[in-house]
């Protein structure tokens, strides 16, 4: 498609591909000339992601997977090497927002979500970064949360699990700097994914729950997907070369 | 990524990140009027400009003088007819503790890095609004979360910035403004190349500033640039009162990286 987009030739593994964030940035980095490989459970979601993707020129594979299985993860890596024999760019976004305090939680809900939103993170590094250091270098991105840095109320689970990915994102980077690979994360704000709309729609009156959300913003609105893909091309892109172990918070002055 | 038909001033625009800052909205399609208050050197960054086929004018403008920025900002709405994106970048580094520093030396640096970015957008805001909008980097420092020895008022004027950015992104958020700022760790340019000078070996002095980067290197002001364009653009369009971090990995590593060359900080690797 793209010969002169910003990440020509390089291959993309992004996880959560087939809605929100994740979809956006599939889009956005095949665009800019990337092969992509979409990572998700939701194969009809994965399915439209591709052919739209194939639809305007873009190149891309995807794959159904459990991103917490690490059969699962060990396969969708050995595919990608087998088919394009490298990778470059590792995009960790696939994750869940799981509600309540504490002391209403289950064991279960705890352990899917850290297995989910953090050691597929783990799993991922895991099988990617021997071919980073066999290239010589590699990128990798997580998707940690505004919520890491200023938390909100019912998101204890949730926003430890971000917690955990700001902390893993910074010792990777630490750990792979003389390696030549930069580990970054972002941390969105509250964006209009169907994750959020589906949240919204849970809690009653969507309008009542939208409106709250947009009042804690002072851009007086939610983030896009489109948004958020464009600041995971930055960090992912050799405009970010000197950028590792940073958290670029993305959430509208939300924080502030 | 693209500027075209924006129009933005960059402070301390003639050297090191403020020049490479204006090169790459140049380069994005954005006219730029560059102030600082060199003028030779102002007017040399103009003329390779120029030469590279862009629009770019010099201003001359000490930023620690209200009336200078006024009448720079205004000149530049003057002659490009409206004011987009705000690079407040003018500073200088001065060196002392708090009780070596003399008031002189204190004022002189809140004056160029505080006051002046206070000058910069206090003139900068009303005539992007007048635009409909905009959008402004703060060009801060890593020094805005820490601090190195012997530079109380450096760091003070860092961290006051973080301070600005933030306030600026909250009241003018309903606006269609938007404050960010990038944080720098040791970036080559004359005046890091300055600060080596001062020591019997340059060189050596810079290879271990860059050895405390994660990534074992000090950077070049066009990554700076790169992130500075990133936010000021309208690819960044949710994104206010953040800071960057573009400091190689140095903040990132506890008791820094001569901990970790130590050995101490490198216990159990296999």
């Amino acid at each position: 498609m793209s010969t002169s987009g910003k990440l020509t030739g390089k291959v993309a593994i992004i996880t959560g591909s087939a809605a929100g964030i994740g979809r956006a940035s599939c889009l956005l980095f095949a665009q800019q000339g990337a092969t992509v490989a979409a990572v998700d459970c939701d194969a009809d979601g994965n399915a439209k992601l591709l052919e739209e993707i194939r639809g305007v020129g873009g190149s891309a594979e995807v794959f159904t997977a459990d991103v917490a299985s690490a059969g699962d993860v060990d396969r969708v890596v050995q595919q990608v090497l087998s088919k394009w024999q490298r990778v470059d760019i590792l995009f960790n976004n696939a994750g869940i927002v799981p509600g309540k305090k504490v002391h209403t939680l289950t064991e279960d809900e705890w352990d899917r979500a850290f297995a989910i939103n953090v050691k597929s993170m783990y799993l991922f590094s895991r099988a990617v970064v021997p071919s980073f250091l066999q290239q010589g270098g590699g990128v990798i991105l997580n998707t940690s949360s505004t919520t890491a840095l200023r938390v909100a109320p019912d998101r204890a689970l949730y926003t430890a699990t971000k917690g955990a990915v700001l902390s893993l994102t910074k010792s990777m980077a630490v750990d792979y700097a003389a390696d030549n690979i930069r580990v970054n994360c972002l941390c969105p704000g509250t964006t209009d994914t169907p994750s959020l709309r589906a949240r919204l729609s849970a809690g009653g009156s969507t309008e009542e729950m939208t409106e709250k959300f947009i009042a804690r913003q002072p851009l007086r609105r939610l983030g896009t997907s489109e948004e958020m893909a464009q600041a995971a091309l930055y960090l992912v892109s050799d405009d970010a070369s000197f950028v590792t172990g940073s958290a670029f918070q993305i959430d509208g002055g939300m924080s502030l | 990524m693209q500027m075209e038909g924006k129009v933005a001033v960059v402070t301390g625009g003639a050297t090191g990140i403020g020049e490479a800052s204006a090169r790459k909205l140049c380069e994005l399609g954005a006219r730029v009027a560059i102030l600082d208050r060199s003028a030779e050197t102002g007017q040399a960054t103009v003329a390779a400009l120029e030469k590279s086929g862009y629009t770019a004018s010099y201003f001359p403008c000490d930023v620690s003088i209200e009336s200078q920025v006024k009448a720079a900002i205004a000149a530049t709405v003057a002659r490009y007819g409206g004011l987009h994106v705000l690079v407040s970048n003018a500073g200088i580094q001065r060196y002392g503790d708090v009780v070596t520093t003399t008031p002189e030396l204190w004022d002189e640096t809140m004056a160029v890095h505080v006051k002046g970015c206070f000058h910069a957008t206090k003139y900068a805001i009303p005539a992007m609004l007048a635009c409909g909008g905009g959008a402004i980097v703060i060009v801060a420092s890593v020094q805005s979360f820490t601090a190195v020895n012997n530079s109380v008022a450096y760091v003070a004027a860092k961290h006051a910035l973080l301070g600005i950015t933030r306030a600026i992104a909250l009241d003018f958020a309903s606006r269609n403004i938007r404050a960010n700022c990038v944080c720098p760790g040791a970036i080559d340019t004359p005046m890091l190349r300055a600060t080596a000078d001062r020591t019997g070996s340059p060189q050596q002095m810079l290879e271990g500033i860059g050895r405390m980067h994660a990534l074992g290197r000090i950077g070049r002001p066009q990554e700076v640039a790169n992130a500075i364009a990133f936010l000021a653009s309208d690819e960044a369009s949710f994104i206010t009162g953040t800071s960057l971090l573009v400091d190689g990995g140095l903040l990132v590593p506890t008791g820094g990286m001569g901990f970790q060359e130590s050995g101490i900080g490198t216990g159990g690797k296999e």
